[in-house]
């Protein structure tokens, strides 16, 4: 027990990797779209009333109850405001929306097709908003894009078209 | 037939559109193609006016407006564009007006408005997939706004397919 090499670790690595984190998908949502409005480590008041007006809108949180969206807002926002914990809390949120699409193997639950590229796309949108990206903001957008499995030619396309719709 | 062989057999037709009209700001013409987009099916649906509403706080070329004048802007973009008979004709107006600044400041500026077209129908989109429903006014509506900001069809429909993207959750 005490003589283990680092090649070990691999056994408790495949342990600890078989329960992976999720969260709910509304929940996933908000995260992405709160943790771009906090990528360059700040949020100004007017985006905040923007992330608001966007949780408002999306399809996605239609069907919730304003005060549920405002109370699931208030329950993700600590874990994104957090440098510490808000790569953690993207990457999981990231990870929920691509089983979200997928779906589950039974009937009831077949999946939400295009669901990880209209999460990036909504990203994208709030990070080019004010058209100043950071090289925080870019990092955050490479690492949606790998983690919600968008390949790297479709995610430049929606950057691009967001881009230059936010130019003016 | 296109217009240039049009313009061959009818000289009344090449004295026609021989001069654009230019009255109108990038600020109007960008505000009555989102205020079109919203009426293109001829009713302002709830979701689409809270999204107009959102845009011209934050579009960027709608900020130089004062925020005591958005309101006004707004009112009187959206009165141009109320009624069917009218909106075509006030909607190309304004597209003609943003087609003659981008060929403007491709003439002048150091950093030309090269994609100022397709902002503005990039945005229209927007206004038009946020209720989540298409119907043929809509679709005839950004044709005509593609054919009149000399947008190549692959190129609007790429836009589209990723504003639609994005607004499908």
């Amino acid at each position: 027990m005490n003589n283990s090499t680092p090649e070990d670790y691999s056994v408790l690595e495949q342990q600890l990797n078989r329960h992976r984190s999720s969260m709910p998908k509304e929940t996933a949502f908000i995260t992405i779209l709160a943790g771009a409005m906090y990528a360059d480590h700040r949020a100004h008041a007017a985006e905040m009333a923007e992330l608001d007006a966007l949780l408002n809108r999306v399809r996605m949180l239609q069907a919730m109850p304003a005060a549920d969206r405002v109370a699931r807002r208030d329950e993700v926002l600590p874990g994104v405001k957090d440098d510490k914990t808000r790569g953690d809390r993207v990457r999981i949120a990231c990870a929920s929306i691509v089983q979200a699409e997928k779906g589950g193997t039974g009937p009831n639950d077949p999946g939400m097709p295009n669901l990880a590229v209209s999460v990036f796309a909504h990203a994208c949108d709030i990070i080019y908003d004010d058209l100043d990206v950071t090289e925080l903001e870019k990092t955050f957008i490479r690492e949606i894009a790998k983690h919600l499995s968008i390949p790297a030619v479709d995610a430049a396309k929606i950057v691009e078209i967001i881009s230059k719709k936010n130019e003016y | 037939m296109t217009q240039e062989d049009s313009n061959a057999v009818d000289p009344l037709n090449a004295q026609l559109e021989r001069r654009r009209s230019t009255v109108l700001s990038k600020e109007r013409a960008f505000l009555t193609i989102l205020a079109g987009a919203m009426y293109a099916d001829d009713k302002a649906r709830r979701a689409e006016s809270v999204e107009l509403e959102a845009l011209i706080g934050r579009v960027k070329t709608l900020q130089t407006i004062a925020d005591a004048d958005r309101k006004k802007a707004r009112d009187e973009a959206v009165e141009d564009v109320k009624e069917k008979t009218v909106r075509k004709d006030r909607v190309v107006l304004a597209c003609n007006a943003l087609l003659n600044l981008v060929e403007a400041s491709a003439k002048t500026a150091t950093d030309p408005d090269k994609f100022l077209a397709e902002s503005a129908f990039a945005h229209a989109c927007d206004i038009i997939c946020t209720d989540h429903e298409l119907v043929d006014a809509e679709k005839k509506f950004l044709r005509m706004l593609e054919e009149e900001l000399k947008i190549a069809r692959d190129r609007a429909d790429l836009i589209f397919k990723t504003i639609a993207l994005k607004n499908e959750y």
